[in-house]
């Protein structure tokens, strides 16, 4: 700071703090923050392992007398072992359809000119600002036509028009920025359009597909109006977020089994989310650059 | 084409047809999703709103515009219609606000930490509602709720406060909660918008003697002014889709004093708890009408974005 | 190794024509450059011939072959791009081998075709790494190697060392020239805005401009015996020295006036229709007395071997003028210079007038 006092840029008044204990405040007021944000979540895991008599009468964070019992409670009593399969089945197959049916769109969008290009385009931003929850009527109603209306595959299918378009957009606009050359180059070697796409193009668009599995992850996993309506009448087939959601209106005291029910049902995606988040940022970066 | 001066060629139009069939058999799968799924449900809305149709087994009559007239003599659908705007306006520009702070604060690539904070911050946005609607409202619960003992504690309030159960405040309490959880996202496209800017415009700005806030007030903040209207309509949008959370948290109660648009369509298409008949048609009518008033907004809104491109450009 | 025939060759974009009738011929075996400013369509020729654009009118033959509707894979010709064009997550030998594994060939075959390109390139140690890992010099011989070994008929070049820095462009340089030489002298089409590097690479050089063949010929023909204006500036460092002169008949013989008044007195049967001057920077001399161009220094460049001094003329004009290394005036030296060796002249469309030359001294 000597130094940089003599220059004449630093007559202005020399700021209070320095870079270095700027940072050091912001840190301590992140973590504090921080700490407070995540509270409820900590509460909850807390709660989930202590008795239901404990859980009131015991605030601390750490439960004196930990028991695993809710547990075993939540995962067979309350079926929640079989909403989580239930769960799991609905967000793999929505992710795998998602991500090939939108990258396969997003390239040929994004790279080639054909008739009825801008019309699909058209289409595509229309319904991006028109919120989706007004449409579960005829949702649904397709889906009792082609028999699918009680039934896990229709809750699996349905899931997957939840951010479809943007899904599209990002691998379009993601396509459309890669150099020409590489698909050219490929064109020389006599590669077909399939093989390009399938051995050139899809293994280079990974920051997109991440950022698509982790974004169509969380849609699935948390996805709630959908299944509740198509499991109203048929509890057998519940996901998690519409079996925690019933256990709450069951079981209104039964609050050890309810918070050891939710953790249960978070668990995997924060999982998912803490080893993916780096790239699902960087990818979702790229997108807005490009 | 410009090939009028060749003669006709047989094998070069052969292959391109196959390449144009083969780009529409790419378009197959997503088209199929988007078709039935996406577009679909927006079109059928609008016939289906003409219909009295009391569940999917049942058969539909046509009814014309009666739906319509009948939704506009309904007080409950003006309250929710209603709530759902105010819950936008309390929402979007506290939760902008309250991420733009955060993701400036966490771009600081030399802050130890950034990325578990970030992470932190997340973790809500990754918690399905379901859960969010159990351990809020225990959290909040007036009978020996963490939240409201700690009031009692530090002498902030002298009575438990009711957040969920009182009419008058549920609503708040419900935005606040919707804030906290998806904050997160927000913070993101932020992030995003932030790695935009070119890490020597803070060097310059570094040698030039300038301070962080100046930097962050000069440099950044008109920098990434054009995706604020970009943030602001994708959180506008979200913040219409709240049936999740108010259906976990209140179901629309108490008397109905939380019941925003979502939840009045699902209340009068399904609801066979009360008894009543399920109204899908009725329910369609008022969806059609209020995605209606939503997609003024949006072309406001986007009249706006243009606006802001204008002015960016003209600098 | 075959040769290539285009005949009347055009593009289209939309209403744009950016080729506007190219004939060359280009025998087996030829290194052939495309030269000219950016814009001037010399990329989208090669790509025309490559087969990633289309042709629309004309006639392209490869190896006496009619192309023009043979899709890029079957022409016999492969390309290095630019940008490298290498596949980012396959290791290189994988980015070598893809087009001929993608087409069946068995994989034994093609390592040893990989193995071979890289041996020829002197990149066998590469084989395993990504690009990401390599410089920019090995991505260029790896995208060279990629090349080899689909051993094609043709290789095409666009701009491959516009990437580089100055001191691997040359070393990259002589080692294109040296592969023309190992692999037997295959037919290679090479595209460049650098005049440089067309002289030291080409068998034979065809300059483009907005579209139009300028001149087709060998670099020392070109540099020699521009046919106009444009590639007599084109070709040569530093670019040749125009003087603008006005002529009138005398007699027999034709006196070209300088801007300044001094005179030159012309010989040959175009003689009269002079317009221009051209003289190159090593074609004038240090005179001493008479001379009929006379200037003050203005800048000196010292390249060590040889020195280039900038003369302002009397009308303002800049002069390059080339000087053996250590005899180089001073700046703001009066100089006397006199013509030597070959000068050029043009007409008034630009176009070169070979008959002419400066009449011997008459004493």
């Amino acid at each position: 700071m000597t130094t940089a006092s003599r220059t004449p840029m630093r007559r202005r008044r020399p700021s209070l703090l320095s870079p270095r204990r700027r940072r050091l405040v912001v840190s301590i007021l992140l973590a504090a923050l921080c700490a407070a944000w995540i509270y409820p979540m900590l509460w909850m895991v807390s709660a989930s392992l202590k008795t239901n008599a404990a859980i009131f009468a015991d605030p601390g964070l750490i439960p004196s007398e930990p028991t695993i019992e809710n547990y075993f409670r939540a995962w067979t009593e309350a079926r929640i072992g079989a909403y989580f399969f239930n769960t799991l089945f609905v967000t793999i197959g929505s992710v795998i359809i998602v991500t090939v049916a939108a990258a396969m769109m997003g390239y040929v969008l994004g790279r080639r000119q054909f008739p009825g290009r801008g019309l699909i385009f058209g289409l595509l931003v229309f319904t991006l600002f028109v919120p989706q929850g007004y449409t579960i009527i005829p949702v649904l109603g397709l889906l009792s036509a082609v028999g699918l209306g009680q039934s896990l595959w229709g809750v699996m299918l349905a899931t997957c028009g939840g951010s479809f378009v943007i899904f599209v957009m990002l691998f379009a606009g993601y396509f459309n920025q890669m150099p020409d050359e590489l698909e050219e180059a490929a064109r020389m070697d006599g590669v077909g359009m399939v093989k390009t796409f399938w051995f050139v193009m899809l293994p280079l668009s990974q920051p997109i597909i991440v950022t698509v599995i982790v974004m169509q992850t969380l849609y699935a996993w948390n996805d709630f109006l959908l299944p509740l309506v198509v499991t109203l009448a048929n509890p057998a087939i519940r996901t998690l977020s519409v079996g925690v959601y019933a256990f709450k209106g069951e079981n209104f005291v039964d609050w050890g089994g309810m918070t050891a029910a939710s953790t249960i049902s978070i668990l995997p995606v924060v999982i998912l989310f803490l080893f993916l988040q780096r790239y699902f940022i960087a990818g979702l970066a790229g997108a807005v650059k490009g | 084409m410009t090939d009028a001066a060749l003669p006709a060629r047989p094998h070069r139009k052969a292959r391109r047809m196959r390449q144009t069939a083969l780009v529409y058999l790419f378009l197959v799968p997503g088209m199929m999703v988007f078709g039935a799924f996406i577009l679909w449900p927006l079109v059928a809305s609008e016939w289906y709103s003409l219909l009295d149709w009391s569940g999917f087994d049942a058969n539909p009559v046509f009814v014309g515009l009666a739906n319509y007239r009948e939704l506009l003599g309904d007080s409950y659908f003006w309250d929710a219609f209603r709530r759902s705007f105010i819950f936008m306006l309390a929402t979007v520009p506290a939760q902008m606000a309250i991420s733009l702070v955060l993701a400036v604060m966490l771009n600081d690539k030399l802050l130890k930490l950034s990325s578990l904070y970030r992470t932190l911050i997340f973790l809500p946005v990754v918690t399905p509602v379901a859960v969010i609607g159990i351990v809020m409202t225990l959290m909040l619960s007036p009978f020996n709720g963490p939240v409201n003992m700690a009031l009692l504690d530090w002498g902030l309030t002298q009575r438990t406060i009711d957040f969920l159960g009182s009419p008058r405040l549920v609503l708040w309490t419900l935005a606040v909660i919707y804030i906290w959880k998806w904050v997160g996202v927000t913070m993101v496209y932020w992030l995003a918008a932030l790695q935009t800017v070119p890490a020597e415009l803070f060097e310059a700005a570094r040698l030039d003697g300038v301070t962080g806030r100046q930097v962050t007030m000069y440099i950044v903040l008109p920098m990434i002014a054009p995706f604020a209207v970009v943030i602001a309509l994708i959180s506008a949008i979200s913040a219409m889709n709240v049936f999740p959370l108010v259906q976990a948290m209140t179901q629309g109660g108490p008397f109905y004093s939380s019941e925003v648009m979502e939840v009045y369509i699902f209340r009068t298409a399904f609801a066979s708890a009360a008894g009543t008949v399920p109204r899908l048609g009725y329910a369609s009518a008022a969806g059609v009408f209020f995605g209606l008033s939503i997609m003024v907004l949006t072309v406001f809104q986007i009249l706006a974005l243009r606006q802001a491109r204008r002015q960016g450009g003209d600098q | 190794m075959a040769g290539l025939s285009l005949k009347g060759i055009r593009k289209n974009f939309g209403s744009a024509e950016v080729i506007k009738g190219v004939d060359i011929d280009i025998a087996p075996g030829e290194f052939c450059v495309f030269v000219g400013p950016s814009g001037c369509g010399k990329s989208t020729l090669l790509r025309m011939i490559a087969g990633l654009e289309e042709i629309s009118a004309g006639e392209l033959s490869i190896g006496g072959r009619v192309v023009n509707d043979v899709d890029p894979s079957e022409r016999g010709a492969a390309m290095v791009f630019q940008t490298y064009a290498l596949y980012p997550h396959m290791t290189v030998a994988r980015n070598m081998g893809f087009g001929l594994r993608m087409n069946g060939v068995p994989r034994d075959v093609v390592d040893k075709r990989v193995r071979e390109a890289a041996r020829i390139l002197q990149i066998e140690d590469l084989l395993k790494r990504k690009p990401k890992a390599l410089s920019g010099g090995q991505r260029q011989r790896v995208a060279i190697g990629r090349a080899i070994v689909r051993d094609p008929e043709v290789f095409l070049f666009d701009e491959p060392l516009s990437n580089l820095d100055a001191e691997l462009r040359v070393a990259t340089r002589l080692e294109i020239a040296k592969l023309h030489r190992q692999l037997d002298g295959a037919t290679m089409i090479y595209v460049t805005h650098d005049q440089v590097e067309a002289m030291t690479l080409a068998d034979k050089i065809v300059v483009l401009r907005a579209g139009r063949i300028e001149q087709v010929g060998t670099p020392m023909d070109l540099y020699h015996r521009p046919a106009n204006l444009f590639v007599a500036g084109f070709i040569g460092s530093p670019k040749m020295n125009f003087i603008t002169v006005e002529t009138r008949s005398q007699g027999d013989e034709t006196v070209a006036t300088l801007p300044d008044g001094r005179t030159l007195r012309l010989s040959g049967a175009q003689a009269n229709q002079v317009k221009t001057l051209g003289l190159r920077a090593d074609q004038l001399e240090r005179a001493q007395g008479d001379a009929p161009l006379t200037g003050v220094v203005a800048v000196v460049e010292r390249l060590g071997d040889a020195d280039f001094a900038w003369v302002r003329t009397e009308w303002g004009q800049e002069i390059a003028v080339r000087f053996p290394g250590g005899t180089t005036p001073d700046p703001d030296e009066p100089l006397a210079l006199r013509l030597s060796g070959r000068t050029h002249f043009f007409d008034a469309d630009g176009i070169a007038l070979p008959e002419v030359s400066i009449a011997p001294a008459k004493d």
